[in-house]
């Protein structure tokens, strides 16, 4: 049987505190400040790993959840409406295997928005154009403070920065068993 | 004197952009496709510095050692002893690709120029091209002092949220605002900075600019699509505002990027002139207004740990007689969570996966602090469609 993922990130985890960071001393800074960096890296990626699949796969559901709106409600001229099919035929686009591709298709998702939000600058109706921005920064709102909590334990956050503990992060986060 | 620059219609967004900014972007691009780099060891430096200061043969060279820190540029401390050029030195070197692509003459010729006005390390040699020095690279008198209190603990990266306490606050507040006046005072259009460019086309020119830049950096860098940047970038083409005068831009004033001395208070250095350019005042007021770089204290929010928002543009006012525009502002908060966003999650992540700098590490950490600008940008561009 395999040594699990976890308790090869355990070991190394040892290693750098109890044998390599003590061993580098104060003489090369560089060298314990890497050392330092590659400890929380280690302890980051252990943290997140058990739920890692699930996150991409929510982001995913996400995406597609804008992706949908963003085709009922954005509406314009010829540029508009090429973007608006782009992102339909995307989002229609069969996945091929989901785990291996989930990213690839959160990417491709994406990418025809932006398309999308540039084409309308161009020739997008603007009571439209109004919504379709609310329905992006509602999405871009829900997703920062998602990522925010899923690289909390890099330390960037203040206390007092209100955001949902990891668990209660972990728990909002759908259900998904297959998106299509 | 500063520029002052005629109204006139907002010209169409192109291409247009400062052409030594442009020409630092397309080296940086051309340095992508080389292999990983690797960074060099203190002998290894010690060996460049010795052939380099063989013009000065009666001066020794001692104690080479990297410096600590920083993901943009690498620094090493180094000691010449004996002849005129006796004293500690900083060499201040480009790695491969970093954090934010930037030209050493420019850096150079704003130390200079700010030599007696502010307090700045300096600048003694420049190799602009890394001809002599391997990288690109310029060499400072090193300066003393801290960038944070030595005494409060912190886990967070370096210049982010540093708390200085009411003590400090009251003796370093004062200056951090007399200086960033005085940098703002500079003619910019001084016969010693001749590779900045002015943006006096038109009164748009200076804002465009800014979003051409950093609009191009994220389309350059992005490893992934985020819908919100790309809102942002339509907004800020959109929401140019006019400069009505043009100054010389710091473009990087804040706590953490000044040497301090803890006993008496009194900043000791001015640091990283490397975004410096020509521009909009206000775009200053924005970098130091970004909340990253603030702490909370007893239940208040006090910008790069030194004034609540309100008293900080209060006494910049005072002290410069400008007005702050708070249209133009919101500008400049939104241009400054984009570029912040593009430096972190487009940047950071792309630069270290071409192994192209001596931070890997603390480029793919620094990546994560990218959605709290992303989180800003929304909270920004929210009040503003609001409106």
């Amino acid at each position: 049987m395999n040594p699990s993922i976890n308790h090869r990130l355990d070991s190394m985890i040892r290693a750098m505190t109890e044998i390599i960071l003590p061993a580098l001393g104060s003489s090369n800074g560089l060298a314990t400040e890497q050392a330092g960096l590659l400890l929380g890296h280690l302890n980051v990626l252990k943290l997140q790993l058990e739920y890692a699949s699930r996150y991409q796969q929510a982001e995913l559901y996400d995406a597609m959840g804008l992706a949908r709106a963003l085709i009922s409600e954005a509406s314009g001229g010829a540029e508009t409406k090429a973007a608006i099919a782009r992102l339909s035929a995307t989002l229609e686009e069969p996945r091929g295997n989901y785990t291996v591709r989930a990213d690839d298709k959160l990417e491709s998702i994406n990418e025809a928005i932006e398309n999308i939000i540039h084409a309308m600058k161009s020739d997008g109706e603007p009571v439209s154009r109004t919504l379709t921005h609310r329905l992006i920064l509602n999405h871009g709102k829900a997703t920062a403070e998602r990522d925010r909590v899923w690289f909390s334990a890099m330390g960037f956050e203040a206390a007092e920065s209100g955001l949902p503990s990891f668990s209660d992060m972990l728990a909002s986060l759908p259900e998904i068993v297959a998106v299509a | 004197m500063n520029v002052s620059v005629k109204l006139g219609p907002a010209t169409k967004l192109g291409n247009d952009i400062e052409p030594g900014i442009a020409a630092v972007l397309d080296r940086r691009m051309a340095e992508r496709a080389k292999p990983p780099y690797k960074p060099k060891t203190d002998g290894e430096i010690a060996t460049i510095l010795a052939s380099y200061f063989a013009k000065a043969p009666s001066s020794r060279l001692m104690n080479v050692k990297r410096m600590g820190g920083g993901a943009s540029k690498e620094q090493f401390v180094f000691e010449l002893e004996g002849g005129d050029l006796a004293g500690r030195y900083v060499l201040r070197m480009d790695p491969r690709g970093t954090a934010v692509e930037t030209d050493r003459r420019r850096e150079f010729e704003a130390l200079k120029a700010f030599e007696g006005i502010v307090p700045a390390p300096s600048v003694c040699w420049l190799d602009h091209d890394g001809s002599e020095l391997g990288q690109p690279a310029a060499i400072m008198k090193f300066v003393g002092g801290v960038t944070k209190p030595q005494s409060i603990q912190t886990t967070k990266v370096s210049g982010l949220g540093t708390v200085l306490g009411p003590q400090l606050r009251e003796l370093l507040g004062p200056q951090f605002v007399d200086h960033l006046v005085a940098i703002h005072k500079l003619d910019c259009r001084a016969d010693n900075l001749p590779s900045y460019q002015i943006p006096n086309a038109d009164p748009y020119q200076a804002a465009r600019w800014q979003v051409n830049w950093w609009s191009r950096v994220w389309n350059e860098d992005k490893v992934a699509s985020v819908p919100v940047a790309a809102l942002t970038q339509t907004w800020l083409e959109e929401n140019l505002p006019a400069a009505s005068e043009l100054v010389f831009v710091h473009g990087d004033y804040r706590t953490g990027n000044y040497l301090f001395d803890e006993a008496s208070g009194k900043i000791t250095a001015i640091l990283d002139w490397e975004l410096a350019h020509v521009g909009d005042y206000h775009e200053d007021l924005a970098w130091v207004l970004q909340r990253i770089f603030g702490t909370s204290e007893d239940d208040k929010f006090f910008v790069n740990g030194l004034f609540e928002r309100q008293e900080f543009l209060d006494r910049y006012e005072q002290a410069s007689g400008r007005r702050v525009d708070r249209k133009t502002l919101h500008f400049y908060e939104v241009l400054t969570a984009f570029k912040c966003l593009a430096l972190c999650l487009g940047t950071s992540v792309k630069v270290a996966s071409n192994s192209h700098n001596h931070q890997d590490a603390l480029l793919t950490w620094l990546a994560a602090a990218g959605h709290m600008f992303h989180a800003e940008l929304c909270t920004l561009l929210e009040k503003d469609i609001a409106a």
